[in-house]
Order: structure tokens, then C-alpha cells, then sequence
């Protein structure tokens, strides 16, 4: 029986649903955000030989560091600047996990994982190019911003972002819609030990309202 | 005056106190204040004039000798962050003697200190920890070399004066060393710190500083600049719910591979390691075990040795100017 009321509904939404954005309207959307992870370095920590025992550093232990993809949530606000032109505002949010692990001891210490928390924000920027009418609407993004990034305790650090991205927005009624979308965000400070530019798969999900 | 000034002889390569106010990194020396409280030993007046014996060994002259100083006291005074200064005031005939007056560094005839290359006292006051005098000795029982390249069978010279002259300027010993038994001794398999108590071998260099020694120096001389922009780790070393004493904790930053080290001073387990640039830092706890736990704190404390080497399950990140979320490490009995 469920199942054959959203059926009913979804039959009735083109109709609903044909009524085109003009230039000037104006929407917002917020949803769910997943950002993928990546290794974020690993490291010796050495001591200086003593020469009369060997040639290479002493190694006391070894480091392998790695930020875990992590849900967040993002909102967007946005300005047709066309039918099919969208001009918005980003903020995202997520939370991954730093975690390193700890091994190789030349004490024999038991290895281990030691982590913490990033608070991670993305403040930024996009141009949305829809490519077709309808009520499945393909899309194509992208954009940038600035990306801040906070471990647990510590400073905020600052970097640069760029995005890219493509999806699909599926009207459900004249207002209201779902945004599907993935992509890739380049960012040049990202939480971890290296401090070089990554590449960050995201995915989102969530609602728009048009209006 | 005189009556407020203790002739503090501290043979550092034997004894340093503890005291019951934390240690930041690495290991400061202290002196007891008459309110009880433990009073970082510095010097406050500078340059710090120091004066040579004018005494030859084999294979090093006088003059060698001084210019093996002024490389390593000039080796810290590089450390950023901190303005120490230091003059020669010439060759002299007396001996590094404590309680004479002016600080002298020179060789001596110490046969019966058959492990101890040389050692570094003190004239404190003790009524605010400032440095009067300091005099280092150098064992002339051991062969002595001022070879750029080191000599095989001789001691570095100025390996070993830059390891004194940092206590010189106040700096304990690091324990941020392995070392195994050969032969009823230690012999040091590596290290990182000049602080570190047991030399490397004969013949070898070792006069380049490490972050655990700059911290150290920062620590005591860092102007205000360096203080507003580094942090601190703080927390507790515990072993069956009582806090473990003479725990000897290692902060290593992945990013850019420094590590600093820092003890348990209380019988508490509190430990406090600071001077650490701002970042994210991994930590390791173990015992004092490479070398003789005098040599780093007070034989008179209760350092308990028995626990395994252990990382923290956290991370620490240390904020500038500020203190990391505290970070306790729970060790087990070997």
C-alpha cells in the first residue's frame, strides 16, 4: 500500500513541476555532504646514529597518517542569473579524523593509532550551468573559496579552494527539488602532514527550494 | 650579599635536582628558592665573560681549545628567538674552580672520573636563580682532538663543549637517546640532543644542535615573540591509577620530523613539554633506561622504570601561545 502511494505521487509531479526558473529567482539549498579521505603522510622519527654503529639515522618509530572520509552537511544559496545560469554561496562543513599509525618501535612499544578531530569549512563560491528542462535537470559546477581547517585544540589553518562538479537536480514541485551531485575539490591546505595540494572526492545530497 | 649566595657545585653529568614545578621539555636546571619554589637557573647579565686556562694537552692547545668554545657557544647563540652573548676574556692560570669568581673552562687532571669526559658546575643565587659563575672541565685523562674531521681514538672537543656549554647556559640533560650495555658501559646507538648524557664514540662529531636542545634554550632565553608563538602539551603519565615519576615523554611532529622531550616531575605523573612550534604531535612515553636515571633527575626521587614504552592514543595539537588538550598515557609494568 505504501508502495503504491508514492507511486501516485510521483505520476503527479511533472505537471507540477514544469514551471521554468526565470532570471532573478532565487533559491537555497542545504543537504548532506560526504568528503572522501586521503594519506596525509607518513614519517620517520629519527635520531643521529652514532657513527661507530652504523651509517642511517636511528629510527625510534614510524609514523603512517591518513584523514578519513567524513559526513558533513553544506547550504547554499543562489541567484538565477539566467533560465539556466545559477550564481551561489557555499558553506560546508565536515568533521574527518586525522589518524595516525604508529609502528616499528625500536623499543618494542606496542603499536598503535592515535587520532584526532578536524573541523573542516569550506566558505566558497559556484556557478551552476543546467543543461536541459524538465524535471531531471543534468547540471554542471564549479567555483572556489577558501578552506579552513581546525584540529582539535589547535589554530585555524587557511588555505585556497577549487571545485568541480556535475549532477542532477529532480524537481518535486514547482518549488521544491533534490540535488544530486558529485565531484572533486582541489584544495592547497588540507588537514594531515604533508603540506601540499590535495584532491578531495565529495558527494552531496540534499534539497532545494526555488522562490 | 654573600651570605644569599649558595655555592651550588652541580656536577650535571651526576646530579641534577628535581623539583616539583613542571620541566618543560628537555630538562632546565633549578635551584631551590628559600619559599620553596623551584627557580630556573639562568644567567641575567650579559655577555658572559668567560676565561680559558692556559693549559696545553696533547693534541690541543690553549688557544685550540678557545676557538672550539667560541664555535659552540656561537652554535647557540644562533638559535633563534633568544639573545644570549658571550665574550672571551682571556687565557688564565687558574683552573675551572666553583666559588673563584670568573667563569673558566679548561682542561684538568681527572683520572679517578674514569667514565666522565668533563662536567659543568655552578655559583648560583639562590634567592632568584641567576647564574654567577659557571667553570667546565674537561678530563685530561681521555685523548682530546680539534680535528675538523675528527680523530679516530680522540674525543671531539667541541662535540663535548657544546654539550657543557649548554649546561653552561642552564640546560639539564635530554634523554632523547638509545643507548645498549657493552662491556659494563653504554654506548650510545644514536641520539637527538647534544643534551643527551653519554657521548658518541671516540672520534666522532656531534656539533650540530637539535630541536629538543633550541626548545630548551628557548625555553629559558626565548623573547617574547617566541613565547606568544609556540604552545605546550601537558597531561599524565599513570600506571594502575598512580601517577608514574621520571616518565620520560617524546613529542615528535610528522610534518616536520622534530622531536622534543620532556619528563614526569611529580609524583603525580604531571608532565609538561614546551617550545613546540604550533602543529600536530604524536607522543611517546618510556622509561628512563638509557642511562643512568641520576644523570637526568634527582637519584634522591623515586623514579620507577618498570613500564613499557607506550603511544599516546591522541594527538596533540598545540595551539600558538597556548596549551594542546591534555594528553594522559596509561603504561603497563614490563
Amino acid at each position: 500500500m505504501r508502495r503504491l502511494t508514492f507511486f501516485v505521487v510521483t505520476l503527479a509531479l511533472p505537471s507540477i513541476a514544469a514551471a521554468q526558473p526565470h532570471a532573478g529567482s532565487l533559491e537555497i539549498s542545504g543537504g548532506f555532504v560526504w568528503t572522501g579521505g586521503y594519506a596525509a603522510g607518513s614519517a620517520a622519527a629519527n635520531e643521529t646514529r652514532n657513527p661507530s654503529t652504523g651509517s642511517t639515522p636511528l629510527t625510534l618509530f614510524q609514523t603512517d597518517s591518513r584523514v578519513s572520509a567524513a559526513p558533513g552537511a553544506n547550504l547554499r544559496a543562489g541567484v538565477h542569473v539566467t533560465r539556466r545560469l545559477i550564481a551561489e554561496a557555499l558553506f560546508e562543513y565536515t568533521r574527518p579524523r586525522l589518524r595516525t599509525e604508529l609502528s616499528a618501535d625500536f623499543e618494542g612499544a606496542a603499536a598503535a593509532t592515535a587520532d584526532t578531530v578536524v573541523s573542516s569549512y569550506v566558505i566558497g563560491a559556484s556557478v551552476v550551468y543546467e543543461l536541459g528542462g524538465g524535471r531531471a535537470v543534468p547540471f554542471v559546477a564549479g567555483g572556489g573559496g577558501q578552506v579552513r581547517q581546525v584540529p582539535e585544540g589547535g589554530n585555524v589553518t587557511t588555505g585556497g579552494e577549487g571545485h568541480a562538479s556535475g549532477g542532477i537536480r529532480y524537481g518535486l514541485t514547482r518549488s521544491l527539488g533534490l540535488r544530486l551531485e558529485g565531484g572533486v575539490s582541489s584544495r592547497s591546505k588540507s588537514a594531515g602532514f604533508e603540506q601540499k595540494r590535495r584532491s578531495v572526492i565529495t558527494a552531496n545530497a540534499g534539497v532545494f527550494w526555488r522562490f | 650579599m654573600r651570605g644569599r649566595i649558595a655555592l651550588a657545585t652541580i656536577c650535571v653529568l651526576v646530579l641534577i635536582a628535581v623539583g616539583e614545578t613542571g620541566l618543560n621539555a628537555y630538562l632546565k636546571l633549578g635551584t631551590r628558592l628559600p619559599n620553596g619554589s623551584l627557580a630556573t637557573m639562568h644567567w641575567n647579565a650579559f655577555p658572559i665573560r668567560y676565561f680559558v686556562t692556559n693549559r696545553d694537552v696533547p693534541g690541543v692547545t690553549a688557544p685550540q681549545l678557545q676557538q672550539a668554545i667560541d664555535h659552540a657557544l656561537g652554535t647557540w647563540g644562533a638559535v633563534p628567538d633568544v639573545s644570549i652573548s658571550t665574550s672571551f676574556g682571556g687565557f688564565t692560570l687558574t683552573p675551572p674552580l666553583t666559588g673563584d669568581g670568573p667563569t673558566v673552562i679548561g682542561f684538568q687532571d681527572r683520572p679517578e672520573l674514569d667514565r666522565v669526559l668533563g662536567a659543568t658546575s655552578f655559583t648560583v643565587d639562590t634567592t632568584n636563580g641567576d647564574i654567577l659563575e659557571s667553570d667546565i672541565f674537561l678530563n685530561s685523562s681521555f685523548a682530546w682532538s680539534v680535528a675538523a674531521n675528527g680523530e679516530t681514538g680522540r674525543q671531539d672537543v667541541e662535540s663535548i663543549v657544546l654539550h657543557e656549554t649548554g649546561h653552561l647556559l642552564g640546560l639539564g640533560h635530554s634523554a632523547l637517546g638509545e643507548t645498549e650495555l657493552v662491556n659494563g658501559g653504554r654506548r650510545v646507538l644514536g641520539a637527538a640532543s647534544i643534551m643527551f648524557p653519554i657521548a658518541f664514540t671516540a672520534g666522532s662529531l656531534n656539533r650540530v644542535l637539535h630541536p629538543d636542545d633550541t626548545a630548551g634554550l628557548q625555553d629559558i632565553y626565548g623573547n617574547a615573540q617566541f613565547k606568544s608563538s609556540t604552545g605546550s602539551i601537558t597531561g599524565k603519565i599513570t600506571k594502575n591509577g598512580s601517577g608514574v615519576l621520571g616518565a620520560h615523554v617524546v613529542a615528535f611532529n610528522p610534518a616536520t620530523g622534530t622531536m622534543v622531550g620532556g619528563f614526569t616531575s611529580t609524583d603525580d605523573g604531571t608532565y609538561t613539554i614546551g617550545s613546540l612550534a604550533p602543529g600536530t604531535y604524536v607522543l611517546r612515553v618510556e622509561p628512563l633506561d638509557d642511562g643512568d636515571a641520576g644523570s637526568f633527575l634527582s637519584a634522591s626521587t623515586n623514579i620507577d622504570l618498570n613500564f613499557k614504552p607506550t603511544f599516546a592514543t591522541q594527538l596533540a595539537t598545540v595551539p600558538r601561545g597556548g596549551t594542546a588538550r591534555v594528553v594522559n598515557v596509561q603504561v603497563q609494568a614490563k
